[in-house]
């Protein structure tokens, strides 16, 4: 083996993995921001030709049309809106969930967080499949509350947005329950002991270690929540109306329906944009508390 | 204990219990009317069948879309796991300039959204004419099996003992001889470990295959969702739980082995 081969061994280790990435995630992203620079309405069709665009066309066309269209604003904000409450409701009922779950013995540990996992990586569409069907006019709910004499005529909890945080919140959930669980079985135990040893009650305890100490892992599991809320698409599309569009929605529909491929890239772009403020602005409150707790910040 | 204290402590598990089975009821829900006998949505109490079973092994749509969902993971696999396994022990064997950056590439697929990644390959898959093909779809599901991949094989040889290499080296063995019988031994389980999970995760995918998936090679996610638009026959519910029963047979031995590497 020659010198510079034997320098560059690494390299060629990494080289499959390398070329993956250019070929599928780098240049891919670079042509959608070309994409969303093109004049949108070419008609050519489908896999014959240059696509949805007119080729050779330099305009910013596409975002000054997403700036002046109140339906896109519309739907950027129900799209903000739906991922603020579910991270919300999430969060919520993700914390308990959490903190039961470390204070659970190891086999049980690791058949509840298997409970919690499986569903998510099994085919989403059985988990919406089985919503359907228990939200609908017929379903056990709408059943339950009619036998019950709570309402007399079933209450619409699909095609509303009932139904789409519902839908949403069922599916972002398990991030939200593992990320919390990863950093609250980081804390260390024996200070709550030791709080305890004091003379602090539990729920002292709780409130002023347990608490403080789990919060940067409550940005992190708030912040993947959100972000996994805000690319809603299978909910808002099964489970909502008409009003109910959100960002990945109406980008699909841009793509499929509208044809206006600059557009669906356009809106791509905004989406990433916004995902790019949230993580930037999201890392200076979460360095800011582990630096104020006394925790190391990640490298 | 009084009586109002042990309350007291079992209603800790109340919320947590609570939210376990609003997880989980839909899932349970549909893969119970998959055995119902009738052409109603009613989930079976005294009768059971596999009636919606039978109709979907004998409904040539679904067989194709289960055999696409096959070939395409099974593609994905090979992909995720060359590249995924050199990128591993590069990180996890040598140090160089860049490494943490490669560390970050790897990863960085995972977090940008299904949306986006199926969005972006569409027009360049058809510039480079792969549109309407297997590998299309696969080569996008390996955009998240090379991560997959990449972790569980890093874990391995990270754990590994470095001196295992030396030790082979010095008695002669050339760098192919190395990599055969000492490498590849050590961390087989963790690459089968990513296999199976990239599977899983291809297997299961739906919004990179909506954007890149021609009738020709639609899987089986693709063929669900339309249908959960309009009718929701209990074929679907069958559907379901076939893609279950693979999901959960992938993930179990892919944990078997994890336990087996720790060993």
């Amino acid at each position: 083996m020659s010198n510079l081969a034997s320098r560059a061994r690494h390299w060629i280790w990494a080289a499959p993995a390398v070329v993956l990435l250019l070929i599928l995630l780098i240049w891919p992203a670079a042509q959608l921001v070309r994409l969303s620079l093109y004049s949108g309405g070419g008609q050519s069709g489908f896999g014959i030709g240059g696509g949805f665009y007119k080729p050779g066309t330099w305009t910013t066309g596409a975002y000054q049309a997403l700036l002046e269209d109140r339906y896109f604003w519309e739907i950027l904000g129900f799209t903000m809106w739906l991922g603020a409450v579910v991270t919300a409701i999430c969060v919520v009922l993700a914390y308990p969930t959490a903190y039961w779950i470390t204070r659970l013995s190891k086999r049980w540990k690791i058949a509840v967080l298997a409970a919690v996992i499986v569903p998510k990586l099994s085919n989403l569409l059985v988990t919406i499949y089985g919503l359907k069907l228990i939200l609908g006019d017929h379903g056990s709910i709408n059943d339950f509350l009619q036998w019950s004499g709570m309402t007399s005529a079933p209450i619409a909890l699909q095609n509303s947005t009932t139904g789409v945080v519902i839908g949403k919140t069922i599916l972002v959930l398990p991030y939200t329950i593992l990320f919390l669980w990863i950093g609250l079985q980081r804390i260390d135990r024996t200070l709550v002991a030791s709080a305890r040893g004091l003379g602090a009650s539990p729920w002292t305890a709780f409130m002023r270690v347990t608490f403080p100490l789990s919060l940067p892992a409550l940005a992190t599991a708030a912040l993947v929540s959100l972000i996994w809320a805000l690319g809603a698409f299978i909910s808002p599309y099964l489970l909502g109306g008409p009003e109910q569009i959100t960002l990945a929605v109406d980008i699909q529909r841009q793509f499929f329906e509208n044809l206006n491929w600059p557009r669906g890239a356009a809106e791509g772009v905004a989406m990433l944009v916004t995902l790019a403020i949230l993580v930037a602005t999201y890392s200076w409150p979460h360095r800011w508390l582990l630096r104020h707790y006394g925790m190391e910040a990640p490298k | 204990m009084t009586v109002s204290r042990r309350l007291v402590s079992a209603s800790r598990h109340i919320v947590p219990l609570c939210v376990l089975a609003v997880l989980l009821w839909p899932i349970v829900y549909a893969l119970w009317i998959s055995f119902t006998p009738k052409e109603l949505l009613t989930p079976p109490t005294t009768e059971w069948s596999w009636r919606w079973y039978q109709a979907f092994f004998s409904q040539p749509q679904w067989m194709d879309g289960l055999r696409h969902s096959l070939i395409i993971g099974a593609l994905a696999c090979i992909l995720s796991v060359i590249s995924g396994t050199g990128a591993a022990l590069a990180v996890a064997r040598f140090r160089f300039a860049g490494r943490r950056w490669l560390e970050a590439a790897v990863l960085l697929p995972l977090f940008v959204p299904a949306l986006i990644l199926g969005m972006s390959l569409l027009p360049m898959m058809r510039t480079i004419g792969l549109w309407g093909s297997y590998l299309s779809v696969a080569a996008a599901h390996s955009l998240w099996g090379l991560p997959l991949v990449f972790l569980a094989v890093r874990g391995a040889a990270e754990d590994a003992d470095p001196n295992l290499e030396s030790a082979a080296a010095g008695l002669g063995a050339n760098t192919r001889q190395i990599f055969y019988h000492v490498t590849l031994p050590i961390i087989a389980p963790a690459v089968a470990t990513g296999a199976m999970m990239t599977f899983v995760v291809s297997l299961n995918e739906l919004m990179m295959a909506i954007f890149l998936c021609t009738p020709a090679i639609e899987t089986l996610p693709k063929i669900i969702w339309p249908n959960l638009r309009y009718t929701l026959s209990p074929v679907i519910a069958a559907a379901s739980g076939v893609s279950m029963v693979v999901t959960l047979v992938l993930l179990g031995g892919a944990a078997l082995l994890w336990n087996l590497r720790r060993r």
